[in-house]
């Protein structure tokens, strides 16, 4: 995630959100979706990629679809 | 094995060696089409200070109807690992027409070497694809036309405005064809039926275009499934319909275009014996023993030969570098009857027991081509490892563990595509072979006059041509070595000048008894600007007939036109290459007298008061060129036929 937004990795914390983050725009959307979707071996439907716009959300999302 | 990889692309990285780093960077992305890693090597790569790791610069705009830009870690990444820094432009969303048309858009201010153009068939071709309800009452003649007509004054319009190369990509058939199975079987005709004819007439256009080309997208994709290919997730979300996992495909297939674009075409493979030729080890098996013919594993191996037969055809050197007894190889050509490939195939052989390094130098060197065009195919890993650690320009393709993935293996990455194609190059295995027998010739003559007139050297040295066109610029793009200023120019430069009276443009054919060399230099000269003396600029001689005196006869041509023209002498320049050493004498030893000598360039004049040069008696001259202009254009693809449409 900071690879893909270009941010230090300890910057990154659950109100890190594409609303407030510059370098997260929806290009760099779909390249996150795409590269969490790699690293944890899971498929997202549109409308969980939609959802996913905070680290949050991001967390949320991942750990249901790995429950 | 992955993190080994990946370390070792960043060690050589770090170290800034570039050739070492390109080879680790394909070996890192050729193991995986995760996204991840393609987007790290393209950061390391643009990271980089310009012109480290000795990338050559190439400006790529692209224009598509969908979001394009996903490809751009993939193209970018793969360029550098070709040896290209790719600087792209990436027009906004599907305004490729606006893009093309303004001659003062971003595009035209970009200054693009190569342009890639893709459309969608739902957008060139609606009423084929997306929309149609039925095809009833339309004929497929007026859909290509139609397709036609909204590509045709894009490639007007570029044209008018640049000299890029353009990449178009054809039509991928609809997936779903309105009537299914029955797609073609009821009239009018089919959804796929009229996809081909599209594809073929887009090819037909391009043809009437220099520098244009049709880039087989449908044949890629294709060749990596249709199911595969695309992902509807992104095509709804974003407009860009290509699976990620599938965009270093299509990377890779740009990548053939702009590695030729950029010099890159390989132009000799370099084949090992034992186990690659052949299966198995012929100094144990014996000359009967290896296994070659209609049974597996020998049928893998006649595949392969058959292959190697098929490159030598489009004009790719083949040569051997085998530890062998060369008694024991002599033995094979003359007797297994499963050989396909025969000695007369091979531009040089390399058979004993030194280095295989030492191997490539040699075959190099005889062949005068750079090592930076020589792919290498071994099935040793201990071989590989020898040359590509020795001579990391060296392109090293590793023999498959199973010898039915051979072919594939040394077709996929498209290493020896070219743009161009004359018919010298589908000759040129020939030629070499030719080559070799006048050397043996020169060294079995005494005199050197004897050698000469024993060649029975047939010149014509004629005006160029719109027929030898295509030839003269990519001898000028080509020639290192017997070439005085190294200019390049391009078809279309080389044609601007034809038309123009106040350059004398022409170009040699050299025959002699052992064949047709074809079209072998190259001079361009104009009228000095403030003397009265015929000035060189570009004078050029393909290694291939160095040392017959075939520049004295071009020189002696000069001195005549410069006499019709009512001037008093030639003046030619020198500017020194790494590569061109053996053409630096020519003018001196002609009798030229030195004018300036600058570090970028020597000045050389010869005024006709002082002298003159004269055509040496062993030449036989022939008529004009044009007088043969079928037999260039047969193989000149993109037909130098054509040059007459534009």
């Amino acid at each position: 995630m900071a690879d893909i937004l270009d941010l230090e990795p300890q910057a990154i914390d659950d109100a890190t959100a594409m609303e407030s983050v510059a370098s997260w725009d929806s290009f760099n959307h779909l390249n996150l979706c795409l590269a969490l979707e790699q690293e944890f071996g899971i498929t997202l439907t549109v409308a969980e990629m939609e959802g996913m716009t905070s680290y949050y959300d991001i967390c949320q999302a991942i750990r249901e679809k790995l429950a | 094995m992955t993190s080994d990889l990946r370390d070792h692309f960043l060690s050589c990285l770090q170290r800034r060696e570039a050739h070492a780093t390109r080879n680790a960077a394909l070996a890192y992305l050729a193991e995986s089409t995760d996204g991840g890693r393609w987007r790290m090597v393209r950061r390391q790569m643009e990271s980089l200070p310009e012109g480290e790791l000795g990338l050559i610069p190439l400006r790529v705009a692209l224009l598509a109807s969908f979001s394009i830009e996903f490809i751009l870690d993939p193209l970018l990444a793969l360029g550098m690992a070709n040896g290209l820094r790719i600087l792209p432009y990436r027009a906004g969303f599907a305004q490729y027409h606006q893009e093309l048309i303004d001659p003062s858009s971003g595009l035209y201010a970009f200054r693009p070497d190569v342009v890639i153009l893709a459309i969608e068939g739902e957008r060139l071709l609606p009423a084929l694809y997306a929309e149609s309800l039925s095809l009833e009452g339309s004929d497929m003649s007026t859909l290509v036309e139609q397709a036609l007509g909204a590509v045709e004054p894009l490639i007007v319009a570029l044209r008018k405005q640049s000299n890029a190369l353009l990449l178009l990509n054809n039509l991928e058939p609809p997936r779903h064809p309105l009537l299914g199975i029955l797609d073609g079987h009821l009239p009018p005709f089919g959804e796929r039926e009229a996809t081909h004819a599209v594809n073929s007439a887009l090819l037909e256009l391009v043809r009437r275009f220099r520098g244009c080309h049709v880039v087989d997208y449908a044949g890629v994709v294709a060749r990596f499934g249709a199911e595969n290919w695309h992902d509807p997730r992104m095509a709804h979300m974003a407009k860009a319909p290509i699976a990620q996992r599938m965009l270093p495909h299509l990377a890779a297939e740009y990548l053939k275009f702009l590695r030729a674009r950029a010099g890159l075409s390989r132009k000799c493979l370099v084949v090992d014996l034992d186990n690659t030729l052949w299966g198995g080890i012929l100094g144990e098996d014996g000359p009967h023993g290896i296994r070659l013919g209609a049974d597996y594993p020998g049928s893998a191996f006649v595949a392969l030969q058959r292959t190697l037969l098929r490159l030598h055809a489009r004009g790719v050197l083949l040569a051997i570098a085998s530890k062998n007894n060369p008694e024991d190889v002599e033995e094979v050509f003359r007797a297994h009857p499963a050989m396909v490939v025969r000695k007369e195939h091979f531009a040089a052989m390399e058979i004993h027991w030194q280095p295989k390094s030492e191997s490539l130098l040699s075959i190099a060197r005889r062949l005068n081509i750079g090592l930076e065009h020589m792919v290498f195919l071994d099935d040793s890993p201990m071989e590989c490892a020898q040359v590509q650690a020795a001579l990391p320009m060296v392109t090293v393709i590793p023999f498959p563990a199973q010898p039915e993935e051979a072919v594939n293996r040394l077709l996929h990455d498209g290493w020896f595509d070219t743009l161009q194609l004359s018919a010298e190059d589908r000759k040129r295995g020939d030629l070499y072979w030719q080559k070799a027998q006048i050397d043996a010739l020169q060294a079995a003559s005494g005199s050197l006059e004897g050698f000469y007139a024993s060649l029975r050297m047939r010149l014509t040295i004629a005006p160029l041509t719109p027929a030898t066109l295509t030839r003269a610029a990519q001898l000028t793009q080509k020639t290192n070595q017997f070439n005085l200023t190294t200019l390049r120019f391009s078809e279309e430069e080389v044609a601007k000048r034809m038309k123009d009276p106040a350059w004398s443009l022409f170009t040699v054919r050299v025959e002699d008894r052992f064949g047709d060399n074809g079209i072998v230099g190259v001079m361009m000269a104009t009228k000095a600007r403030a003397e009265p003396l015929l000035e060189v600029e570009t004078f050029l001689l393909s290694c291939r007939v160095i040392g017959r005196t075939v520049e004295t006869a071009m020189l002696a041509t000069l001195c005549r036109k410069a006499r019709e023209l009512g001037l008093a002498g030639v003046l030619g320049r020198v500017i020194p290459t790494p590569k061109n050493l053996p053409a630096r004498p020519m003018y001196e030893r002609h009798g030229f007298a030195l004018r300036s000598d600058t570090l970028g360039e020597s000045v050389w004049v010869l005024e006709f008061a002082a002298g003159e040069v004269g055509m040496p008696p062993w030449f036989t001259l022939t008529g004009e060129e044009h007088g043969r202009a079928n037999q260039a254009a047969d193989g000149g693809y993109p037909g130098s036929g054509t040059a007459s449409n534009r």
